[in-house]
């Protein structure tokens, strides 16, 4: 049964690569682009989450990947289904397997937490969905509704309050394929179904400055935070806002109201490619590092894990790869995507109007924002893999070893990071798929080049016995014996300096946003509405309740009623009338 | 002429780095009333520290191995950058973070609290520091010119000014570092060196001298190339790439003279003075823009 299960979760990840052409793909960016990179990045990231499965150490193996399966089933029915009423049932459906996944473990407050998340976040969405699917195409309602149900999906900006909670309790592999595959799927279903005149330009305008804000502030809470998890998943937040705000800037751009900022329309969507394979990569390589050694570490508090990668069992370099993809380092994936907006801003500060002085200070902004989220990866490595552990946690993690699956599925993704930005930039430079002027072309070219210098120098580095070595390690001991863990720093010695300046500013309070906290608290008093009623029903008899339901049916109904006497315009018939 | 150009360069490529951190000491001595060290001092240093073999702390490993030889020929990179022009300069902010990434690493790994401490006040210089650098290597790469007049000049200074604040902080020079405190407590840069002996700072060393000289060429480069300057038809750019260099040499007495004078500022003022820069540069070159 259990063999059956994994080759079934195997077909599940990549038979909808083959199903594609019999469903009449096109390649092209302006056709089914978009659902063939979702289906390809899930078919690429979901063999690492395989992977770290067989790895993990659980009770209920066959409860995980008979989860999955339902998972990545509802993922590819998504992208397969268009607009019918499958969309808003496989979307649940996926929502169902990581129901059974959360199963793998023992139910916590944490867990309980999380799986309400996912549930609210999933509920709300799939209600609009349903609703888009089921008006006509051209009704503005119901693209509003379908923008709302994929900026709640993804997080976007003011839309993200469940997220962070969503990861603070959820296991390691779901982490994973929540950020860096379920994530993808509201975004690209937006580049698919969304058309560009659905919006009038001062929405985009508006749109626009709010995911510059989730930018910023996922950025610099994401920096702040002491939760492991949290870490990433406001890092996740910062991302996702950087590939709404290519979508938006795509969107706007490619009305043709503008014949200057065409370039930009064409050159924002790759950007929003490459940005996307760089973090459904990269950032489910970091939850499943730092997912790993927050289990074996059995705390979310990235102070009280410092130094658990040391006796991991894991190499440095293998737990570091999503940190450097990150952290931008030369020849990664990271560095192709914060490479190519930087040259998109360069072409900006040349534009021959004044747009630039509008645009460009936004968009350097905007960069202060992403090189926090940079920083706040390098923080997470530096304290969890670098310092030097306490001995409370060599000796709880005494003779652990971490299975060969897990290792195989950090060596996979390790080496997509460092292989597709020699092949990407390869292939946008000489195949010609993308049309592109002859600037960008040449910076396609430049970044090859230095993703092949840089490979060939790391391959060098580590393999070739080139880099020179200690011979002699002595312990410089200045009196007490210390060996390092009584005075290796936790992370927030390295957040704390900037907490005053940039941390208070944006009302990040020990690690915690309380900006969110606030928006959660509205939020639960408006919902709260309800139980004033609550002191009528002290009784607890059912027809009470089944008054107060009826009353709901009819203030329903009426506003139903009020809207349609509002909309086919009947008050000037009445005017008549009267 | 352009083959005479490339051997200039070779030369200027070859020579510069083992005379501008000299002449900073130098000019610093001076300034202080000392005689100072030869003005090739770091070389002789970077020949004794090579001979020596490395010793390290016991918790040391991949980075204490091969940070520095990264570093180095990261810093050997960008130098050829800033010489050669053989790249966009907007490569120049990846390869700085490949070092930043490199030196915390081997901060870190020692274990030691300084290297902890130095790496917590590196990360917050480089979050400061990144975004005035981005924006300044931005119109570096852009063809925006301004005009050989008062108001150009005045406008252009301003901003080779505020490049210069970021430039400060990203090669350790006071107000935001000072590499002769020697004591543990200030120090930044340093800290994080403080385990690296023999091949391994030699290395550390070597790459020093180098970013000092990429960004003093980086600097007059974009002063040079985006002012509107008569001499920049003459001689098929030798007489360019010679007034670049002759003010990077000027740039250097100036930095001697300035580490003399300047000393380290509370720490707690790096993050307000550095958002003011940032937030003049971004009115300034909006005023450029215009």
């Amino acid at each position: 049964m259990y063999n059956i299960l994994k080759f079934l979760l195997l077909f599940v990840l990549f038979s909808p690569l083959f199903f594609m052409g019999e469903a009449g793909f096109n390649w092209r960016l302006s056709s089914e682009f978009p659902l063939i990179i979702g289906l390809i990045l899930q078919a690429v990231t979901g063999f690492s989450i395989f992977l770290y499965s067989l790895g993990e150490e659980s009770k209920n193996q066959k409860g995980i990947f008979f989860g999955y399966i339902l998972f990545f089933s509802g993922l590819a029915g998504s992208y397969f289904s268009g607009r019918t009423i499958y969309l808003p049932f496989s979307w649940e459906l996926s929502t169902l397997g990581a129901f059974l996944v959360y199963t793998s473990e023992s139910y916590s407050k944490l867990k309980t937490k999380s799986l309400i998340s996912l549930y609210t976040a999933s509920g709300v969405s799939g209600i609009l969905l349903t609703c888009w699917v089921f008006l006509p195409p051209e009704n503005s309602v119901g693209n509003i509704f379908f923008l709302v149900a994929l900026l709640i999906k993804s997080a976007f900006s003011f839309f993200h309050l469940w997220y962070p909670d969503l990861h603070e309790g959820s296991p390691t592999s779901s982490s994973a394929a929540f950020s860096g595959i379920a994530i993808n799927l509201p975004l690209l279903l937006f580049v698919q179904y969304f058309n560009p005149e659905f919006m009038g330009i001062f929405t985009y305008k508006v749109l626009v400055p709010i995911a510059g804000i989730g930018i910023f502030l996922g950025g610099v809470t994401s920096f702040f935070s002491k939760d492991i998890k949290k870490i990433l998943a406001y890092s996740t937040i910062e991302k996702v806002n950087f590939l709404w705000l290519c979508l938006f800037l795509h969107k706007l751009w490619i009305q043709g109201i503008d014949a200057e900022m065409d370039f930009f329309a064409e050159i924002f969507l790759i950007l929003f490619y490459i940005t996307l394979l760089h973090h459904s990569i990269s950032k489910s390589y970091q939850f499943l590092v730092f997912g790993k050694l927050r289990d074996l570490a059995d705390t979310n508090s990235v102070d009280v894990a410092k130094g658990i990668g040391r006796i991991a069992g894991i190499p440095f370099l293998l737990l570091g790869f999503g940190t450097f993809s990150f952290a931008l380092l030369p020849g990664t994936l990271g560095f192709v995507s914060e490479a190519t907006y930087l040259y998109l801003i360069s072409r900006v500060v040349d534009l021959e109007s004044g747009k630039s002085i509008v645009i460009l200070p936004a968009m350097v902004i905007f960069i202060i924002g992403l090189a926090l989220g940079s920083m706040a990866h390098i923080r997470l490595y530096l304290t969890l893999t670098l310092s030097m552990p306490s001995e409370e946690l060599i000796n709880k993690n005494k003779g652990k070893t971490p299975s060969k699956y897990i290792i195989y599925s950090l060596i996979y993704l390790s080496s997509l990071l460092i292989l597709i930005p020699v092949f990407l930039t390869g292939f946008m430079t000489y195949t010609g798929f993308f049309e592109m002027d002859k600037g960008l072309n040449q910076w396609f070219l430049t970044l090859f080049n230095v993703s092949v210098i840089s490979l060939i120098f790391y391959f060098i580095m580590i393999y070739g016995k080139f880099s020179h070595r200690i011979e002699k390690r002595v312990l410089w001991d200045c009196g007490n014996n210390y060996r390092g863990s009584e005075l290796s720093i936790p992370a927030s010695v390295i957040s704390e300096p900037l907490h005053d300046s940039l941390g208070l500013t944006t009302s990040v309070i020990d690690g915690e946003s309380m900006l969110d906290d606030w928006l959660k608290k509205k939020l639960i008093n408006l919902l709260n509405i309800g139980k004033i009623w609550i002191g009528e029903v002290e009784s607890g008899d059912i027809s009470n309740y089944i008054a107060f339901s009826s009353t709901s049916l009819l203030i329903t109904l009426a506003i139903i009623f009020f809207y349609k006497f509002y909309k086919d315009n009947t008050w000037n018939f009445l005017t008549y009338l009267f | 002429m352009e083959l005479l150009n490339l051997f200039i360069l070779i030369i200027y490529f070859i020579l510069f780095p083992l005379f501008l951190g000299g002449i900073i000491r130098k000019i610093r001595a001076r300034a202080q009333g000392r005689k100072g060290p030869p003005i090739l001092q770091n070389l002789y240093d970077f020949l004794r520290l090579w001979q020596k073999s490395p010793i390290d702390g016991p918790n040391s490993a991949f980075f204490a191995e091969n940070a520095p030889v990264t570093i180095f020929i990261s810093s050997l990179i960008i130098w050829s950058i800033a010489t050669f022009e053989w790249s966009s300069v907007l490569i120049v902010p990846f390869f700085l973070a490949l070092q930043r990434m490199c030196i915390l690493g081997f901060a870190m790994e020692t274990g030691t609290s300084f290297g902890g401490l130095g790496t917590s006040r590196e990360l917050l210089l480089a979050i400061c520091s990144e975004p005035i650098l981005i924006m300044s290597l931005l119109v570096a790469q852009s063809k925006l010119e301004v005009g050989f007049s008062w108001m150009g000049m005045i406008m252009g200074c301003l901003f080779l000014g505020a490049f210069l604040v970021a430039i400060l902080g990203e090669i350790a020079k006071p107000p935001f570092d000072d590499p002769r405190t020697h004591l543990e407590l200030t120090m930044v840069h340093e800290a994080m060196l403080l385990e690296a002996s023999g091949r391994t700072l030699a290395y550390f060393e070597a790459a020093a001298q180098l970013k000092i000289a990429t960004f003093l060429i980086l600097l007059m480069r974009v002063g040079v190339e985006h002012t509107n300057f008569f001499f920049r038809k003459i001689g098929d750019g030798i007489l360019e790439n010679f007034i670049v260099f002759i003010g990077a040499v000027f740039l250097a007495v100036f930095l001697g003279y300035w580490e003399a004078r300047s000393v380290r500022r509370k720490w707690i003022w790096v993050p307000e003075i550095m958002g003011m820069t940032f937030l003049f540069l971004l009115v300034l070159g909006t005023l450029i823009k215009i």
